[in-house]
This record gives C-alpha cells, structure tokens and sequence, in this order.
C-alpha cells in the first residue's frame, strides 16, 4: 500500500463487504461485511483483493510451530512429563505460563526408552509447539530443541555439556539428557562471557 | 539465542556485568533511575502524588478523618500507612487481602515517617482523648518494576508534604471542620533509599530482575530536620542473605549521598 | 435540598449544557507490566485500567473447554472519594465489577482462546460520577491494547435526571441530588446495548429519551476512543520503522 497516508483500523470498524474483499489477518465477517477484529494498519491488496488489519500488539498465546522456553515440572512418568512453558520466543513475555507435555515419542529423533532418558525434573528446555490445544503437545526432537540448563540430581550442581553429554564436575558422573545444541554451561567457557548486551 | 531467563544464570551475568560497573539497564551500580514526581492528582484527597522510579509507578493518597485517639497517647493524633499491591501492577499480584510482602513495605514507610516525626501528631489532637485527626495515608502499587519501598516512601512523603488538613473548631465536645484548610504541621523530611546486594555488589534502587536474584536489600531513612540535622531514621534488611559489617556500613554511606540526591527533587519549598 | 443542579440559562453546575460531555481524556499503553492498559481522566473521575492475558486459567477447574473466561475487577482507592472508602471491596464494588464485566464480554472472541484467562482490572483513583461507564469505556481500550480480538469496542454514558431534565454524563453532584441515574454502555458500530441499569423513576416518555440521549453520548465517547486508539498506534507503527 502506498505510504504516508496509513489508516487505523479499531475493532467492529467495518471495512467493506463480501463481494468486494477477502477477508485477511485481524478480519472478520458477519452478515457478509467485513470487519476488524483488532487495532492495527489497514491492508489492502488490490491485485488479490484482500483486506487485512497488521496487528499492532499481539496476544501471546503458543500456537503450532512456535518454539518454547520452559521448565519441566513433572509429575515425570515413563512415557511422558508435564512442562511449564515461561516464554514463547518472538511474542512478548507471558503473564503466567502454560501448560505443555513431552511425550517420550516426541523428545528426540530417534527411539528413547523413556522420558527420564530425555530429560530431568527442574531442567530448562526449548520445544517446538506440535498442538494448537492446551495442554500443548511439545517436541525437543530437533538439535536446537532439548535440555539447555539442569543440575545434577544428586548434588544440585550445574550440569556442564562435555563432549556431548551432560557431566557433573562434582559427581563426575554423566547424566542422560536430550542436549539442545544451545545448551547454556559448556566445557570450557563460562556462561554469560561471551553474550553480547547494550 | 535464549533470553537467559534462568535465574542462576541471570544472576551471573548481573554480578559479571557489575564487576566492570555496570548494570543490565544501563545504570551504574549507584545510578538511580529516572525519578518523576507529580503532586495533587486526586482533588477529591487531602493531598496525593504519584512517583516514578523508572517504570515502577506507585500513587499514594492522604485523607484526613476525625476520629479516637489510641489510650496511650490521648492528646495526639494518628497516622495510618497502608499499602496494596493492586493486581493490575503485576502478573504475580493477586487480589485479595494484603499480603506480607505489602505489609512488610507498609510498615516500613510507615517507620520512615513515623520515626522522623514527619507529622507533629501533637497538632493534630482536637479533644484530648476523644477526638484527633487521623491522616489515612493509602498506598497503591500501579506498575511493579522494582524498588516499591523507595517509590512508595516518596510518594506518601510527597502526599503528605502537599497535603492540607481541613481547619476545625472545639466548640465543647463537638467538633465543627470548616471549609478552609491550614497547613499539615510537618517538621524532619525522611528520604528513603533502598540497595540490594548481589554477590559482593550493592545496588542502588534495584530494578525488579535484580530484585529476583538479590541476596538481600537494606533500606535507610535519612531525615533532615529543621535545624539542617541529618540523621538516620529507619532502616529495614529485606531478604534472605547477609550483609557483611564492611558492606552495612558501606550501603548507608552510599544511601546517605542517595538522599541527598533525592531530597532535591523533592515539590518546591520543602527540602 | 434547595440546591439547584441547573441554572435558569440551562447549564449545569460545571457550566454544561444538558448534552454535553466532560473533556475525557483516553491514554493508552500506559503500563509496562499489563499486556494492555490504558488511563482515563473524565471530567474529575480518573480511572486506570490494565489487561492481563489470555493466560492459562488458574485454578485449573476455572478453565473452560470452549472458550476463554473473563474477569474483571473494579476497585476504587481508598483516596478516591471524599470520606475515605475501607481497601476492602464493597458489595456495590463486587456488582460493579460482574456488570462491567457483562459489558464487555459481549465484544470478546472468547471462542479464539479456550481455557484460558483474560482479567480486567479498574482501579479507580478518583470518583467524580459515572465511574463504571468511564471504566467500561477505557476497558475496551486496554483490551484493544493488549491486541485481544474483539467485535467491537465498547462505549459508555451515563444519564440522569435532574430538577426535571435529563441531562448527559452524570458527574457527583448530579448522581447524588438528582431523581434517577441510568448507565447504558453499548457496542457502537453494532448498535446492540451491553449494559443498562437504572434506578429512580422516570416516565416511559423520559426513559425513551434518556436512551437517545445516552446513545448520542456513546458516540461520542466512541469517536474519542477511536481517536485515542488512533494516535497512540499511529506513533506506535512509526516508532518501530
């Protein structure tokens, strides 16, 4: 659309009717006129015909395909562990969380035996949302998906990634873990040192 | 990639930034943020005022009423400070009844005023022990982002400093408020600054993610009384974690030049 | 109770004539916590109101399998009125609240978001009359702010009856001395009424017109919400290029 000249729409402002437009983003209709459902820039394509509203504030609630930041809270059963998710990344900060379930089908590419072999209780993870209804079904099967921060279940150390794994220094012992490739405490470096503020 | 939400790690970068004197939000480790005041807001009140401590934003409203005295100071009157931490200042607030973290920050604005003799009581006596005037000094959170207790004592402060008490006249037992108002008898100014230590750092006016990962905070109240004394008038430690005697010491000296640096904001004619 | 509320010329005691509003002042995104806000100084009523959600319900019995539940809280400080109100909600501050939220519900796409929460919260901070209208009105904007999917806004007024006449956008003086007080909120571009209430008497004659009236003072709160909305995203969509 041509600049300068942007009109805001608000909600119940009508826009046109069905014979003349598609309805697109922020649109509804109702008796055959086209509406907008939230406030934003008014959009038309005259080629398509689509009318539109781009939204100027969005609500953030996890739809499909959105990728999560949240801790795993359990109850922990074999096939499947309850997580509570604190961020959805690219939406603004949740006033409150969901709800979402790991199932052990969905924690890594290939077989785990069970969920305690993906991840712990108390861990942090990044999950893809795979449903649209609460509770979300998660999925940490992607290498940037999975465990990014846990402590260690018997001392309650931080658990540092080292050669893949997730180690304690204090145990020195391995924990079983599907590991993001974000995984925040490497060997070797120290968290927080090479992040980049303002 | 991730917004480093985790608190632990949280907490490393903030005590990694303090160590080159910095802060998340830009500050230095004794930068206040941006403080705004705005005085008689509510007409309907006897005095109010809105602060602003960066995008923590509290009002507080004062109304005075007629009412007892307490038996054991009849020929005084009465100061009440309350607080509510109304919902739509924060996810985590709820409504309901105060909880402790908002009457712990009640109570400790209250000994700043209170403890400074802010408000000569003595004047506020009508009938001796039956009638004084109570100053209801009411505290509403609107924007929690830090610091309530700072925002909160400059807000009652300021409300009270702009207040006037309605003039009334004993006629016998019976108390007559006229429609004309007098000044509030104030005498010492109490300013309150408040630093949360993290690691071995202390912060001044903590911001509410420092807040979440502090070891604890210290409050003081300076008041500067009429002949130009200044001196300490409350204090509070909040939180879980310890203060050595080299950091107490150190946070009330910091404090002490905070208030200053406070006192000249304060609405004009009071300092 | 000689005090007259309107003058021989027709004005009333801030000067307006029968049909006319206070200056009403909207601000939106006021708030940095609440996923929308927005502050209202109406005449001398001034009102905060912010919008958390959708958020997962909590409890989790609350939650609906369908749809999105609503809540809304109207609340006045302690300060706001002229003897000072207990913190405590009252009955009629627990009315309020269910009525408003009446009010508004009616224009939420409550379908969008099922089992989830969406909480309104009015603090009033100074009450000078028509404070429900005024929070329905500047809750329909903190709702637009927090980008929540609606049919509508919503648009509200007041209006009374005093020494005799109807008059528009009841203030304090007016609601306490005058014969009968009747708010009336509606979805403007829909043309459907989302609350009355009335109380005192009126004629049925009276109360046709009252309606009239309170619908041309909707619009007119309607077209000042439309322009708040407006420049507020109007500056908003600028800043981000």
């Amino acid at each position: 659309m041509s600049e300068g000249k942007t009109r805001i729409a608000v909600p119940g402002e009508k826009l046109g009717v069905e014979e003349e437009f598609i309805p697109g983003e922020g649109v509804y209709v109702e008796e055959g006129k086209l509406y907008s459902s939230i406030t934003g820039a008014l959009v038309v394509d005259p080629k398509s015909k689509k009318v539109g509203v781009s939204p100027s504030t969005k609500v953030a609630v996890p739809e499909v395909g959105d990728i999560v930041e949240g801790v795993v809270v359990g109850p922990m059963r074999e096939d499947s562990t309850v997580v509570e998710i604190l961020r959805i990344k690219r939406k603004r900060s949740l006033k409150g969380v969901f709800t979402g379930i790991l199932h052990v089908s969905q924690a890594a590419k290939g077989y785990v035996d069970t969920i305690f072999d993906a991840v712990g209780l108390n861990d942090w993870v990044l999950a893809k949302v795979v449903t649209d209804w609460p509770p979300y079904q998660l999925s940490t099967a992607d290498d940037e998906l999975g465990v990014i921060y846990a402590t260690c279940p018997k001392c309650g150390g931080e658990l540092i990634l080292k050669r893949g794994r997730l180690f304690c220094n204090r145990d020195k012992t391995f924990e079983r873990r599907k590991v993001s490739i974000h995984y925040l405490l490497k060997e070797g470096s120290y968290v927080g040192k090479d992040s980049k503020r303002g | 990639m991730t917004n480093q939400i985790i608190p632990s790690v949280k907490r490393r970068q903030i005590i990694e930034l303090a160590e080159s004197g910095k802060r998340m939000d830009g500050r230095s480790l004794t930068d206040l943020r941006k403080v705004e005041i705005k005085t008689n807001i509510v007409e309907k009140a006897e005095g109010s005022a809105t602060v602003k401590f960066g995008d923590t934003y509290v009002i507080a409203g004062v109304k005075f009423e007629i009412g007892e005295p307490f038996p054991d100071t009849p020929n005084e009157g009465v100061m009440s400070v309350s607080a509510e931490f109304v919902p739509l200042a924060s996810p985590g607030f709820e409504t309901g009844p105060p909880d402790e973290n908002a009457i712990e920050l009640a109570r400790v604005v209250d000994r700043g005023l209170r403890e400074s003799k802010l408000l000569d009581t003595s004047k506020l006596c009508l009938i001796p022990g039956k009638k004084v005037w109570i100053a209801w000094v009411d505290i509403f959170i609107l924007d929690h982002c830090g610091n309530l207790i700072d925002a909160s004592s400059l807000a009652s402060l300021c409300a009270l400093l702009t207040s006037k008490l309605p003039k009334a006249e004993v006629v016998g037992d019976e108390v007559k408020v006229l429609d004309e108002y007098v000044p509030v008898p104030l005498r010492a100014i109490p300013i309150n600054v408040t630093l949360a230590k993290i690691g071995d750092k202390l912060f001044v006016d903590p911001s509410l993610e420092e807040e979440e990962v502090m070891d604890c905070r210290l409050s003081v109240a300076f008041a500067l009384d009429d002949q130009k004394q200044e001196k300490i008038c409350a204090m509070q430690k909040g939180g879980v974690g310890t203060l050595s005697f080299e950091e107490l010491l150190r946070a009330v000296e910091i404090a002490k030049v905070k208030s200053q640096e406070l006192r000249k904001l304060l609405p004009s004619g009071e300092k | 109770m000689d005090k007259k509320l309107i003058t021989e010329d027709g004005r009333r005691l801030d000067g307006r004539r029968f049909d006319e509003l206070r200056p009403i002042k909207f601000q939106i995104g006021v708030l940095k916590n609440a996923d929308g806000s927005a502050y209202v100084e109406w005449g001398r009523t001034k009102i905060l109101v912010g919008v958390f959600g959708p958020r997962e319900s909590h409890p989790k019995h609350l939650a609906m399998p369908d749809r999105c539940l609503i809540r809304a809280r109207y609340h006045m400080a302690p300060f706001s009125v002229e003897e000072r109100k207990s913190p405590a909600p009252s009955r009629r501050e627990i009315e309020l609240s269910k009525v408003i939220r009446e009010a508004l519900e009616p224009a939420i796409f409550v379908e969008l978001f099922p089992r989830t929460t969406i909480d309104i919260f009015a603090e009033v901070l100074q009450a000078d009359g028509s404070t429900r209208c005024a929070a329905i009105s500047t809750a329909a904007l903190a709702l637009a702010d927090a980008g929540i999917p609606m049919r509508d806004l919503v648009s509200s007024v007041a209006v009374a009856k005093v020494d005799g006449s109807l008059v528009l956008d009841v203030m304090d003086a007016e609601d306490k001395l005058g014969d009968s007080d009747m708010p009336l909120a509606m979805m403007p571009s829909k043309n459907l009424v989302t609350l009355i209430q009335m109380d005192g008497l009126l004629t049925h004659e009276e109360f046709v017109k009252s309606v009239e009236l309170a619908k041309k003072g909707c619009m007119e709160v309607y077209a000042k919400q439309k322009e708040a909305l407006d420049s507020h995203f109007r500056i908003a969509s600028k800043e981000e290029v």
